[in-house]
């Protein structure tokens, strides 16, 4: 009994004494372009400064981006480097779906409705997508390396859920923003889990080539 | 080379037949519709009747098919795609024929520096309003002057490559091609002048010149032009060229400059056709400045000249320049309402006292454009156009017309 109490006790002293940083909160953030409206299609990441890992379960999740109506949806996808995407063809029409992003090179030679590709992202950075039959199509990967990443819909606000309360870096990528490598980031300290706002400089993309090319 | 191409693209089909890649005859690979249309037109003749109207109809009222097409995109492998386009339209002097016959090699890209070949029967990139399927255009029933055009005159027997390579989020493209074929391009031009209408030509078209005997008509004394010009006539032997950059920034707009030269040789001749050496400049201009707004702009400037030496010149000697400004604003359930002000001239430097092909005009359009399902699609339009073209003295008009035309379309689709 003496013996039971004291591994009780032991167990409570440890839950008091666990570090600060072990918690977890939802962080959320706001993504705007300098005008103060909402940037939909921004990765949000918080990256511990000492580091995270990636389950294996979040890597197996289900990540798709899907050829519909001669468009990628969605546009902007995040992964976690490790993960797998499902790439479905649901247009009447065949795709041929490649990127030459030196992060992964890869090409699905034409495939019609009804079927699907898979290519496993193992590497953190971005892959550009596109389809050789139709240049009008495109769309982004964002692979990154940490378990803490979410996308901005059309409000521009995402909720990283469960983010340590430790000091780390906060990061915003968005492909038509107007920054190196396209992505901004701000410190966090230890334990500063308020809301986060970014006001970045959106530029407007290319219009669809004609084509001719 | 017509010839050439369809053996090329037949026997690259039979050869491809055994690739899982290579797809002929599926749904995917055919395109097809009949453009049933209702037309009235006030004011002069039309052109294709041998008058010098400006529109596809002229003091008539029609209830016709205007086109039937076919389109044909056979997948020949991977990269490699070929492109037919077969049409019927019913009021042009050959009602049948092939309009664009090509094949189009475009490797996948290993990096941003991308690039394709196409070699066939086509009509250079000029226009920026026939982006529909099979050469057609998507935002009104007529195309502005510069691309009506394009599509009677224009059509060549080339290889064209492409390469586009982008510089910070600046995409820019280059492309030139050399060609056979297009000899009597100007000859419509300068005779008729410019119009506005959607009859493009094919491989075997002849337009129809001014009847009468007056004007153009009495300047042969020998090696007399027929009355009609023959649009995929070779006839000296030289090749001619285009060559048109792009610029699209990382902003919603996108300029492109090209340069057509044939090379005609002006003094040749045969079978009662001549050789014009035609050149032009044609700036485009597309813009968004909303998300549902779309501005397109092309200004066209060239000369053409024919025929013998004079001690003043060429026989026949022209300049011409167009220039459009389209917007149009695409509404709910796919619709479109689209307006185009059309400003075109011919300047005469040659022999103006027995042939004046001098000229000057305008027109407005509007045109609105429906989707009613996937198979039908309506559309409506206006067009008002006013010229002044001396040459109409010949043919016993007052020099300055002015024509309406009112299209209710009905375009039956696969």
């Amino acid at each position: 009994m003496k013996i039971v109490f004291a591994r009780l006790l032991v167990l409570v002293a440890c839950l008091f004494a666990a570090p600060a940083s072990t918690l977890a909160a939802d962080l959320t953030v706001v993504v705007t372009d300098t005008a103060g409206k909402p940037v939909p299609s921004a990765v949000v990441t918080f990256a511990p400064a000492n580091g995270a890992a990636i389950a294996a379960g979040l890597k197996a999740g289900a990540y798709t981006m899907t050829q519909k109506l001669m468009k990628f949806a969605p546009y902007v996808l995040a992964v976690p480097a490790g993960a797998t995407v499902n790439f479905p063809n649901q247009d009447r029409v065949n795709h041929h779906v490649y990127s030459f992003s030196k992060v992964q090179p890869f090409q699905f030679p034409l495939y019609g409705q009804g079927k699907t590709r898979t290519m496993k992202f193992d590497h953190p950075g971005t892959v550009a997508v596109a389809c050789n039959i139709h240049d009008s199509m495109s769309a982004y990967i964002r692979v990154v390396d940490t378990p803490y990443f979410a996308t901005t819909d059309m409000s521009g606000r995402v909720t990283l859920a469960g983010v340590p309360e430790a000091a780390g870096r906060l990061s915003v990528w968005q492909p038509m923003m107007d920054a190196p490598e396209h992505s901004v980031s701000r410190a966090l300290a230890s334990g500063k889990s308020g809301p986060q706002t970014f006001a970045i400089k959106v530029r407007g993309g290319a219009l669809p080539a004609s084509g001719a090319y | 080379m017509k010839g050439l191409c369809l053996a090329i693209l037949l026997g690259l089909g039979i050869a491809g037949g055994a690739q899982a890649e290579t797809q002929l005859f599926t749904r995917e690979n055919i395109d097809g519709w009949v453009d049933v249309r209702a037309a009235t037109a006030d004011g002069e003749r039309g052109w294709l009747d041998g008058g010098f109207g400006k529109l596809r109809y002229g003091n008539d009222s029609r209830l016709a098919v205007a086109q039937a097409a076919l389109v044909w995109k056979p997948r020949l492998s991977d990269t490699v795609t070929g492109y037919m386009v077969a049409q019927y339209t019913p009021d042009a002097l050959k009602p049948w024929g092939i309009e664009e016959a090509f094949i189009k090699w475009k490797p996948v890209p290993v990096s941003d520096l991308k690039y394709s070949v196409r070699f066939g029967q086509m009509f250079p990139p000029v226009s920026m309003e026939h982006d529909g399927a099979g050469w057609s255009v998507s935002r009104t029933l007529t195309p502005s002057a510069a691309n009506a055009w394009i599509g009677e005159e224009v059509l060549v027997d080339g290889i064209e490559g492409a390469v586009q390579k982008t510089f910070g989020g600046h995409v820019l493209g280059l492309m030139g091609a050399v060609f056979t074929g297009n000899d009597t391009s100007g000859t419509i031009l300068t005779w008729r002048g410019w119009a506005l209408h959607d009859i493009a030509s094919n491989r075997d078209s002849v337009l129809p010149l001014p009847a009468g005997q007056k004007g153009w008509a009495q300047i042969f004394n020998t090696g007399r032009q027929a009355p009609f010009s023959d649009v995929s006539a070779e006839i000296d032997g030289n090749s001619g060229e285009y060559v048109r950059l792009d610029w699209r920034p990382p902003a919603p707009f996108a300029v492109n400059l090209e340069y057509y030269a044939n090379e005609a040789d002006p003094e040749a001749m045969r079978h009662s056709q001549w050789g014009w050496d035609t050149r032009f400049w044609n700036l485009g201009v597309q813009a968004r400045p909303a998300g549902n707004v779309e501005v397109l702009a092309q200004y066209m400037s060239g000369t053409s000249v024919m025929g013998w030496r004079r001690s003043d010149g060429w026989a026949f000697d022209v300049a011409f320049d167009t220039a459009y400004l389209l917007a149009t604003r695409e509404l709910a359930n796919g619709a479109r309402l689209t307006g185009r002000a059309d400003y075109f001239a011919v300047k005469d430097r040659s022999w103006q006292s027995r042939d004046d092909n001098t000229e000057k005009g305008y027109a407005a359009t509007v045109a609105y454009m429906r989707p009613l399902n996937a198979h039908l699609d309506l559309a409506v339009e206006a067009l008002h156009v006013v010229s002044h073209r001396p040459s109409r003295s010949y043919q016993s008009l007052e020099p300055r017309q002015v024509q309406t035309q009112l299209q209710v379309a009905l375009k039956v689709k696969l």
